[in-house]
């Protein structure tokens, strides 16, 4: 399989403080891939990186063949690269429905025609499974809903990679067995999925290939049980 | 068909109030409206940055007078016509606001703000030594005779303005209606969703300070001919930055006609005001009117009728 996405030698420095330290990794195309490692290990901060929330201050990003590192972040979307927000950031004053107008509008609008936005929104909603909240404003949804309208509003753009950063944090292990078929479903639409997430079970169950940070820097990649045996990841999470 | 509804009902009310005023049959009338209607301009353009785009601009005194001091340097030197006038006085605060529009990308909430406060403060400073333009004692300026239908100047400058307030409602409708408009309210919302949802956040804050910028200079092209004497202090009052933020907010922020409804109710009041009592307590009322409606009706009064209007339904 070819790679999607590539990530060659990217450093981050936040002032003194190295962020990343010459990450590299290569997502195929269609896979589902992890992204592991303990709190401020920079599992977030590569995926600002990725989606162009942040410029690296090192090393080169290609995606589809293409480099990516200096494109502004509307235009890796447009490119095909969506993001969920680890804390969901909906556009409040809009309806769940108009959410979806804007990635379609602005990010899709190759692929579907600014007057078929809305039937398209709706349709969306019917795969996720908040068609019924459609006129709802994303104050008064349910935390699951929420996370719910952020992968909505992420597939609107109709991306060919979706980089999900913990869209499962603090739900019930009830709530996760209902994230998780959603985020099988759309990849066997075809879309790669990045996955970066805490809880280990749904992780583990979804990913074909996991990479583990720590402290900034790649320790391990293979498939969940090589990571799991791996004396390094051990290391990283439970100390000596 | 009905994409020229907007323009018949704008000539429309252009008609209506140019019969209104000529039944009245007092030339204050004219200077009132004109004032009125110069705010109707100012609100609608603030609220294309302020409201639709949530960047609040303090600094609508630099844009006006932008357009003001363009317009009376051109007529000092040039006598153009008033429309060349408005048009150079549009383009020049546009200009303005292009450049005030990069500052969004380092400066966002109360910081940019403040920073377009410090632009009023920075240009007032220009123009208090710019000799050409009179300084800061000003200068004075003739008003061209008035020209056929018109029976005086003041009638022609109030239609001019008629004309100018509702060209920028429409463009306001237009763009709130449009992709555009639903772009900026991403942006309001959440800046960084919006650019991670594929919208160019830096192109349409651009397209926002200019086009806002634009609509203010336009209106201050025909203050030198409305007053007669430029002088800094005026023209760069503090009451174009208060009257400009807080007749949106009255009004209702998130859509066109806010801006309306909250320049012609606290622009009249103003006027009836600096008549019967002084035109020292105009900053007084906006100042109670605003913390009325900011603890009452923070969504302004159409926020108010919407949601009684929700209320009845369900």
């Amino acid at each position: 399989m070819a790679a999607l996405l590539e990530v060659r030698g990217v450093t981050k420095r936040f002032g003194g403080f190295r962020a990343l330290n010459d990450v590299s990794l290569e997502v195929r195309e269609g896979e589902r891939f992890g992204l592991i490692g303990p709190n401020g290990s920079g599992k977030t901060t590569l995926i600002n990186c990725i989606s162009g929330a942040l410029r690296t201050d090192g090393g080169a990003l290609v995606f589809r063949g293409k480099n990516i590192t200096t494109l502004a972040a509307h235009q890796r979307t447009r490119l095909g690269i969506a993001r969920s927000f680890q804390i969901p950031r909906p556009f409040t004053s809009m309806t769940v429905l108009e959410n979806l107008c804007i990635p379609l509008e602005y990010a899709a609008s190759a692929q579907v025609p600014r007057s078929a936005a809305a039937s398209e929104a709706m349709e969306i909603l019917r795969v996720i499974g908040l068609d019924a909240k459609a006129q709802a404003r994303p104050g008064d949804l349910t935390q699951i809903d929420m996370r719910k309208l952020e992968l909505a509003r992420a597939m609107a753009a109709k991306p060919r990679l979706l980089i999900s950063d913990e869209a499962m944090a603090g739900l019930s292990s009830a709530e996760v067995d209902a994230i998780l078929p959603i985020l099988f479903a759309l990849n066997e639409r075809g879309i790669t999925i990045i996955m970066i997430e805490h809880i280990m079970r749904a992780v583990m169950r979804f990913s074909q290939r996991i990479a583990v940070l720590d402290a900034g820097e790649k320790i391990a990649e293979g498939t969940p049980e090589e990571v799991v045996n791996n004396k390094r990841v051990e290391k990283a999470y439970l100390g000596e | 068909m009905k994409k020229t509804i907007p323009l018949w009902v704008g000539l429309g009310v252009v008609l209506a109030a140019l019969v209104l005023a000529r039944l009245v049959g007092n030339r204050y009338v004219y200077f009132a409206g004109y004032v009125i209607l110069q705010y109707v301009v100012l609100a609608t353009a603030w609220n294309v940055l302020g409201g639709y785009t949530g960047y609040v601009n303090f600094g609508t005194a630099a844009f006006f007078a932008m357009g003001v001091y363009t317009a009376l340097a051109l007529s000092m030197a040039v006598h153009a016509p008033l429309p060349l006038l408005i048009l150079a006085g549009g383009l020049s605060a546009g200009l303005l606001g292009l450049g005030i529009g990069y500052l969004t990308l380092r400066l966002r909430g109360v910081f940019f703000s403040i920073a377009t406060l410090a632009l009023s403060v920075v240009l007032q400073t220009v123009a208090m030594n710019w000799e050409y333009v009179g300084g800061a004692k000003g200068v004075s300026i003739i008003r061209p005779k008035p020209m056929a239908p018109f029976a005086d100047y003041a009638e022609y400058l109030f239609v001019v303005m008629l004309v100018l307030a509702v060209a920028s409602v429409m463009l306001a409708r237009w763009i709130q209606n449009s992709w555009i408009g639903r772009g900026l309210a991403a942006i309001r919302d959440n800046e960084e969703a919006a650019e991670c949802m594929g919208v160019p956040t830096l192109r349409l804050k651009l397209f926002a300070t200019t086009a806002s910028g634009f609509l203010m200079g336009m209106s201050g092209a025909p203050y030198p001919y409305y007053v007669g004497l430029v002088e800094p202090v005026s023209a760069f009052s503090l009451d174009y930055a208060v009257n400009s933020l807080a007749m949106p907010m009255i009004g209702g922020t998130t859509t066109w006609i806010g801006p309306i409804v909250g320049a012609f109710l606290l622009g009249s009041a103003q006027q009836v005001a600096t008549v019967t009592i002084s035109s020292e307590v105009n900053l007084l009322i906006v100042g109670i009117v605003l913390v009325a409606f900011v603890l009452l009706a923070p969504q302004g009064i159409v926020g108010l009728v919407q949601r009684l209007g929700r209320r009845r339904r369900a």
